[in-house]
């Protein structure tokens, strides 16, 4: 009895059927429990630590609502979806259904020797969604991206600060426009950004949908950018967007995908408030500015999100640390950005690059940013430098 | 066991083939599945047996296993060295 999925029906009545396994092509192999009703509190604190209790019926004959409290009260079954299998199926359900998270009432023929494949097939369907959620919450607005949601409606530039009628073209030099044209490209880099997020943390929620936000707001930067441009008469060529629709490698560990999303929205917001600072014509400098401030914002959510995956779980932050470690240690080829490293054949790499040389204390700063995001993740103040980082992993290894 | 097979058993260890199959001088970075956290992996397993530290830039230029062997030799060298006259 270790480590398979089980479903247990209680107090049913004997026209229920009689299956003691079952087999789904979606969930394999299946035990089917039938716990007295004297014995059902043993049962749920007695089952193996390692077996994934998927379903429960209860039956009328049982008492459904102390025998579901009874199973609420153990908390490893928080998962486990419940049905009450009532006559009265169909019609209005009690109150407590909802206050003891009961799926639904379902008729005794659900559980007859016709009916029992779908009626598990559906409920464990809605487990395996539960299951799928690493961080899951008893409560939608408990997610995190409830938490930040109003945090980032509230400070997302709007298009009426951006007046690119006031554009003072003598004002430019042909290094901004470079930059600039640079700038907008490397932008398009974050679709793919999101196409992998989205395939990453399938069967979640909470990252997923504060994802699509952050690739909305991603998505205005090569916009604002690439109108400024029309409207000084540099059109940016659609090219530049279809080189990076090709997906780049998926990442295997959650906090390490989001590691290096921290590192590479830090140092962006330093290369734009960089940009910002250096450019004299007003109308980009404000864009840089509030792009800067983007990236910024987006660098404290992927930490946020980060730290909550890594909170308590040495696998997480060794995976996250190792990917730091690869993405600030090495600058033999200039700064690491996603935008460069995953697409060779566009001219981004060259472009991170030509746009780091304006201010290179700019990425230092950065990183030590991201050293202090480090060192909360982990608990260590003495993490310094990548050194420091090889150094943290070498003694997390010898303690795991 | 010598350094070099040393280096050739946490590589394969690491990319979960046999030793046999990481040939001295092949680049590391052709091998099925290495890429830089392997990478790291591997000099953090080179670190710990031979209680020493590895430069960063080594985990991103090193090609073969008889060129980190090469690194590792050099490094317990000047170890050994410092600790004599110290």
């Amino acid at each position: 009895m270790s480590g398979d999925t089980r479903i247990a029906l209680l107090g049913l009545s004997p026209d229920a059927s009689t299956a003691e396994k079952m087999v789904l092509p979606r969930f394999g192999r299946i035990t089917v429990d039938r716990p007295e009703r004297a014995d059902w509190e043993r049962y749920l604190h007695e089952l193996d630590p390692q077996a994934d209790l998927g379903v429960v019926f209860v039956g009328a004959e049982a008492s459904a609502l102390s025998a579901v409290r009874d199973l609420r009260s153990v908390g490893r079954f928080d998962r486990t979806r419940a049905y009450v299998v009532d006559p009265g199926a169909g019609g209005p359900v009690p109150g407590w259904f909802e206050t003891w998270d009961v799926e639904d009432a379902v008729p005794p023929s659900a559980l007859g020797e016709e009916g029992i494949g779908q009626s598990v097939e559906l409920a464990m369907r809605a487990h395996r969604a539960l299951m799928m959620d690493e961080l899951y919450t008893h409560f939608y607005l408990d997610m995190t991206f409830n938490r930040i949601f109003d945090w980032f409606e509230t400070t997302r530039w709007d298009w009426n600060e951006v007046d690119l009628s006031k554009i003072d073209r003598a004002m430019l030099s042909e290094r901004d426009v470079d930059f600039l044209t640079e700038a907008a490209v490397i932008e398009f880099g974050t679709l793919p950004g999101a196409h992998n997020f989205l395939r990453e943390w399938q069967g979640e929620a909470s990252f997923s949908s504060w994802a699509l936000m952050w690739g909305a707001e991603e998505a205005r930067h090569s916009l604002v950018q690439a109108r400024y441009l029309d409207r000084i008469g540099v059109k940016v060529r659609s090219k530049h967007a279809l080189y990076k629709r090709e997906p780049y490698p998926q990442g295997d560990v959650r906090a390490a995908t989001l590691m290096m999303n921290v590192i590479s929205e830090a140092r962006a917001s330093a290369l734009y408030k960089a940009l910002s600072a250096q450019v004299p014509e007003p109308v980009i400098r404000r864009i840089w500015k509030l792009l800067g401030r983007d990236e910024a914002r987006h660098c404290r959510a992927f930490s946020v999100f980060m730290r909550e995956l890594c909170n308590g779980n040495v696998a997480n932050q060794i995976a996250a640390m190792r990917m730091a470690y690869i993405w600030l240690a090495d600058r033999s080829n200039g700064i690491k950005h996603p935008a460069g490293v995953f697409y060779p054949h566009s001219t981004s790499t060259d472009g991170i690059r030509r746009i780091e040389t304006i201010q290179h204390d700019a990425v230092d700063a950065a990183d030590t940013k991201v050293m202090s995001i480090i060192r909360i993740m982990v608990n260590d103040d003495s993490i310094e430098t990548p050194r420091d980082i090889k150094a943290k992993l070498r003694s997390m290894a010898r303690q795991s | 066991m010598d350094t070099e097979n040393s280096v050739r058993h946490f590589v394969a260890h690491r990319l979960g083939i046999s030793d046999e199959e990481v040939a001295f001088d092949v680049d590391l970075r052709s091998l099925p599945q290495f890429d830089s956290i392997h990478a790291l992996q591997i000099v953090l397993d080179v670190e710990e047996h031979f209680d020493i530290e590895v430069e960063d830039h080594v985990v991103f230029e090193v090609r073969t296993v008889r060129e980190f062997a090469a690194v590792i030799n050099q490094i317990v060298a000047v170890q050994a060295d410092s600790a004599v006259t110290s």
